[in-house]
């Protein structure tokens, strides 16, 4: 009796030793709350929605596939979720000793929605993030701003953000912070985008309405990414949602839209999206006087994206994008240039911390342009090709830690330039410039690190290697002369998968951000890029005619180093947004041209090239208000950027070897965008613009040569045209009632260029008989009314 | 080559045009003047002296004073050098003091020598051109002209495209300059001569082919070039045409000079021109080789082609139908039209 007593109490004494072990082992093991947000209208996974611990002062946000985890000791938690465009929530959340799962639905905020514009950093993110000089764009509410031709423009849109410039109205491509507009890494679902342009420059070829997640990073490039020095823009195509399929249409002055979204299959786990746009210029060119209404042309663009939920840890993706242009001079020549990029990625999470993502992307570029006048008949082309295989690890193995590593292997084929007669009455013999190869492998390590609650780091490094592989030909040039024709000792010939070049090394990327105050921090950051491409073209905008070259013996590639320091601080309870931003930027090894170079088809294209040192600095401040019916940005940036030749010989020379400012360095910015929410859905939008005029070369002496007097342009960019500055408001009435509500229709109406400024493009001098001219060239000389109408059903 | 900067030029007339409403706007901005610089303009060729050599300044030149004084550069001493041969002085003009003559009849250009220019400056300093080589020339081997008639409604006259036909040597690196002039019919309403009648209300005016008209082989090596078009010749009347073509070889320095020359007189203003830059010649100074004067001294041989297009396929009646009074400018037309002729210049 006494043993069976003694034999239970036994039993039970181990037994509360037992559970007293597990619930001790429990309190000091935390438990693990997980989940998913997402988006009650779409259906879709929610990233970046920040999840506020409020007793603890702890944030973290959601991945990019709407999942989020931290671990907390047991007891009762408020979870607020809140994300830009929805209504916050907050959850009473009970953390005992099994994990927590919560599924969070967030609703559309309608008045929100339509309010919030252009926001560079989630509410309270703005202050507490690592990284800075990143810009997220709200795609959503772009139809706000006020544009031209009625056409929504993700790119013209980044314009309005300090840092962000450009060279000209209606040219293409952009410059951040002082840098080229061949340094900017354009990735659309990861695959890069070699030209941004429809009808060369006056659009950009992303279609607005396919686009989910518009991100650029000005400084802090994540580790993830290299290749280009300046910065880095993601575009995402829209996800589709789960729930109906869903149609919209839009009309514009200029093109016709059609998207498409819904699920394929019953148990909607494959859901697709695909959409386009059809321009109809031709309309607006006959309008023109002649003999310009006799040009035609004609563009398009497709998005589609596929997305297979195999199982829930378990997701396939696939892309597809195809953008084409054609432009028609009467009876001379045809241009014509398109892009297609296609991406396959696969998403495994591995456990509810760690996913792993593989992805395949293919990116071809292709220009042609076809002379069609008599005995010149002629095709010539020049095209790029990239492509990428990609693995990514993700992995949050603490909430202090968010760990990312992975690898990247990217060819490179780049044809430079062929020439085919097309007819044989023509003049013309077939030229083909060799093809250039090339292998680039890449690591990268990044950890975002919070070890302190006032301190977070994101350190990442990468490092690159860079093959330029035969076949190919490189020509030996006579050492101590400049590189010419005539100094060619002989030329060297590389059988196929030799190498012609290698470069390489490592990239830091570094970030801190020390928090002051609940409501301040200062930040700080360093990155270092490598550039092997690039994009060959002596004119002050980017066209089409442009190349790409690949890095080889005689090309280096650019660095830049990039140091920047920012102050961040939100004020009336994250309703101001102000952040003020200081970088240097160091570049080498830049691609300047000599003067008078021979660009297209020369087989000896390292000859008229001249390596270059640049330098940029610059301030960004900056105020956003993103609540309230009234929001919008002030911003404000100084910023300068400057280039030198670097070369032993003075015939090469530019500028006397002499610092010059380069095409685009445009000192003062000033930028506001508002929004205004007006009842029955209309909203009211303008954008104010001003920026330094861009350097120029005037001519600086006449001569008679020729018996015609010729202008002498004896320094580069000493001058400067007027500033610009314009005023642009747009009206946008939207029929919905609810956030909810399935049909409804959207028309905006804007006026561009409202007080018809006519902001100098470009100012030249003509010689007319003994006397020299100048003439203001402006684009958009007057007010531009559009008118753009779409629908959702 | 030019052709590719054309290119470039027509994306111009594209901005022009597909920016709706952009537009084009005198701003009368002063021209800088910085330190005047010497430019040279000059080209010995296989034909028979004379040589001319023009010297000036470069400078403010207006509409009243083609020439100042100021940049006239006098007294300079001038000389051109045959590599391993004679060298021969330049005299100046008395008349036109920028020119510099050579006109001794026993000096003269040959295919394949290199020939050197030295002026030395009254200050002074001295400036020199590498020895720049005459190179061949292959001849004319057909020039034509063609009709073209301006659209309907055009106040530009019709015109004859001249064409030429000549053979590209096998070897890589030759290098063409054409230029043109010619004697073209023009009416006036002539001028009142009392009783006499009336007076020149029809005279023969001259006409130039554009200054610079270059091509490289590097696109055409070793073909027949067909159908150059190298001048176009107005039809103010219908009358006999007198036109001559000369076609030069130019060294690949000569070539590249007159490209970027061409380039910048077509700069339209477009963000999509090339970055303007000094037209570097090839004189420099000898002590400080990085100080390039203006100009060029080239060396070409040349080939010549004449041509008279008798204008008979068209009906005068309907040509004054079709234009009216449009080219019948009021006044005597020899002095309406500098440098023109009462009779045509025969023999052609």
């Amino acid at each position: 009796m006494e043993i069976q007593i003694l034999k239970n109490g036994f039993w039970k004494l181990l037994l509360a030793g037992y559970l007293g072990v597990l619930s001790y082992s429990c309190l000091a093991q935390q438990a693990a709350v997980q989940g998913l947000v997402t988006d009650l209208s779409t259906q879709q996974p929610l990233p970046d929605v920040t999840v506020l611990v409020r007793q603890h002062n702890f944030a973290t946000r959601t991945d990019s596939s709407g999942y989020f985890r931290f671990d907390l000791p047991p007891g009762e938690y408020y979870l607020a979720f809140s994300a830009v465009g929805y209504t916050s929530q907050v959850r009473a959340v009970m953390v005992r000793t099994q994990p927590v799962r919560l599924e969070v639905v967030l609703h559309k905020d309608i008045r929100q929605l339509d309010v919030v514009t252009i926001t560079d950093k989630k509410p309270d993110q703005n202050v507490t993030a690592a990284q800075m000089g990143v810009v997220k764009l709200d795609v959503k509410n772009l139809k706000n701003i006020p544009v031209v031709f009625g056409e929504v423009d993700v790119l013209k849109a980044l314009m309005l953000q300090p840092g962000v410039g450009t060279v000209g109205e209606g040219t293409s491509g952009f410059n951040v912070r002082g840098g080229r507009t061949d340094q900017n890494l354009v990735l659309l679902d990861g695959a890069p985008l070699f030209n941004t342009s429809h009808l060369l420059g006056f659009l950009s070829n992303i279609n607005a309405d396919l686009t989910q997640d518009v991100t650029l990073y000005k400084g802090h490039v994540p580790a993830a990414y290299g290749g280009r020095l300046s910065s880095l823009l993601q575009l995402t195509t829209l996800s589709g949602n789960t729930e109906r399929v869903k149609l919209t249409t839009g009309l514009g002055l200029m093109t016709g839209s059609l998207l498409a979204e819904g699920p394929l299959s019953r148990d909607r786990r494959l859901t697709f999206v695909a959409g386009g746009r059809v321009a109809y210029p031709n309309f607006l060119i006959r309008r023109f006087p002649a003999p310009t209404n006799q040009n035609r042309a004609f563009f398009y663009d497709l998005n589609a994206r596929l997305t297979y939920q195999l199982t829930p840890r378990t997701r396939l993706t696939t892309t597809f994008y195809h953008s084409y242009d054609t432009f028609k001079f009467p009876e001379d020549t045809l241009y014509g240039w398109r892009s297609t990029l296609a991406t396959v990625k696969w998403s495994q999470w591995l456990a509810p911390q760690l996913s792993l993502h593989l992805t395949g992307t293919h990116s071809a570029y292709q220009f042609e342009l076809e002379g069609i006048a008599p005995t010149n008949e002629y095709l010539f082309r020049s095209g790029i090709r990239q492509q990428d295989a990609r693995a990514d690890l993700l992995w949050t193995p603490h909430p202090a830690h968010r760990l990312e590593a992975g690898t990247t292997l990217t060819g490179y084929y780049v044809t430079p330039g062929s020439l085919h007669p097309t007819r044989t009455s023509s003049n013309l013999n077939p030229l083909a410039l060799e093809a250039e190869r090339a292998r680039e492998l890449a690591f990268y390590l990044s950890d975002e690190w919070t070890p302190l609650p006032w301190l977070a780091l994101n350190a990442g490094l990468r490092y690159a290697t860079f093959q330029n592989r035969g076949p190919g030909t490189a020509y030996r040039y006579l050492s101590g002369q400049p590189r010419s024709v005539e100094t060619i000792l002989d030329t060297l010939t590389y059988a196929r998968g030799q190498t012609l070049a290698t470069y390489g090394g490592w990239e830091p990327r570094l970030s801190a951000r020390v928090t002051l105050s609940p409501r301040s921090s200062v930040k700080l950051s360093y990155t270092k890029m490598r550039q092997y491409l690039h994009l060959i073209s002596n004119t002050t905008a980017i066209s089409p005619v442009d190349f790409w070259k690949l890095s080889d013996p005689f090309v280096a590639p650019q660095v830049a180093e990039q140091w920047s320091v920012g102050y961040f601080r939100n004020l009336r309870d994250n309703t101001y947004e102000t952040s003020l931003e200081v970088y240097y930027k160091d570049l080498t090894d830049l691609v300047e041209y000599q003067e008078g170079a021979t660009l297209l088809l020369n087989p000896a294209l390292e000859a008229d090239l001249l390596p270059a040192r640049g330098r940029a600095y610059g301030l960004e401040v900056s105020i956003q208000k993103s609540k309230g019916l009234l929001t919008g940005q002030l911003s404000y940036t100084y910023s300068r950027t400057f280039a030198r030749a670097v070369t032993p010989f003075v015939s090469e020379q530019i500028n006397q070897g002499r610092w010059y400012a380069a095409t685009f360095d445009r000192p003062h910015n000033l930028a506001l965008s508002t929004q205004w929410k007006w009842p029955r859905g209309w909203t009211f939008g303008a954008n104010f613009v001003y920026t330094s005029g861009r350097p120029t070369t005037y001519p600086d002496g006449t001569y008679r040569l020729n018996d015609v007097v010729v202008l002498d342009y004896s320094q580069r960019n000493a001058d400067r045209l007027p500033d610009y500055h314009r005023l642009d408001v747009a009206f946008t009435k939207d029929t919905r009632r609810q956030p909810e509500q399935e049909r409804y229709t959207t028309w905006s109406f804007s006026l561009y260029n409202l007080y018809a400024r006519k902001n100098p493009y470009s100012i030249y001098f003509r010689q007319e008989g003994l006397s020299t001219r100048s003439y203001r060239l402006s684009v958009f000389g007057t007010i531009i009314p559009s008118l753009s109408w779409k629908r959702t059903f | 080559m030019t052709k590719r900067y054309k290119y470039l030029s027509i994306i111009t007339l594209l901005l022009a045009g597909v920016g709706v409403l952009s537009c084009i706007d005198p701003v009368g901005l002063p021209i800088r003047q910085v330190e005047p610089r010497l430019v040279v303009e000059g080209l010995i060729t296989n034909e028979p002296p004379p040589y001319v050599i023009r010297l000036s300044y470069s400078g403010a030149f207006s509409s009243t004073n083609p020439t100042p004084d100021e940049l006239v550069v006098q007294g300079a001493r001038v000389t051109i050098a045959e590599e391993g041969g004679r060298t021969v002085t330049l005299e100046q003009d008395p008349l036109t003091p920028t020119y510099y003559w050579m006109r001794d009849t026993t000096f003269r250009g040959q295919v394949g020598r290199r020939y050197a220019l030295r002026v030395e400056l009254p200050d002074g300093t001295r400036y020199v051109t590498a020895p720049e080589l005459l190179a061949e020339v292959p001849p004319i081997e057909r020039l034509y002209a063609e009709f073209r008639q301006q659209p309907e409604g055009s106040r530009e006259p019709d015109h004859y495209q001249v064409l030429l036909d000549t053979n590209d040597p096998p070897v890589r690196g030759n290098y063409y300059r054409w230029s043109g002039y010619g004697y073209v019919p023009h009416r006036s309403t002539g001028e009142r001569l009392g009783f006499a009648g009336i007076c020149c209300n029809w005279c023969w005016i001259p006409i130039y082919a554009p200054p610079t008209n270059v091509l490289s082989d590097a696109l055409v090596n070793g073909n027949r070039l067909s159908r150059v078009p190298v001048l176009s010749s107005p039809i103010y009347t219908v009358g006999r045409h007198y036109l001559e073509i000369r076609q030069y070889s130019l060294s690949r320095e000569a070539y590249q000079f007159w490209r970027r020359f061409e380039e910048q007189r077509q700069r339209t203003g477009s963000l999509f021109d090339p970055q303007p830059a000094s037209i570097e010649g090839n004189l420099h100074r000898e002590d400080q080789p990085e100080r390039i004067a203006l100009g060029y001294f080239g060396a070409s041989a040349v080939s010549k082609a004449r041509l008279e297009v008798p204008g008979d396929t068209l009906s005068v009646h309907r040509y004054q139908l079709r234009y009216g009074d449009l080219f019948t400018p009021e006044g005597n037309c020899l002095r309406l039209f500098p440098q023109s002729r009462l009779s045509p210049p025969s023999p052609w």
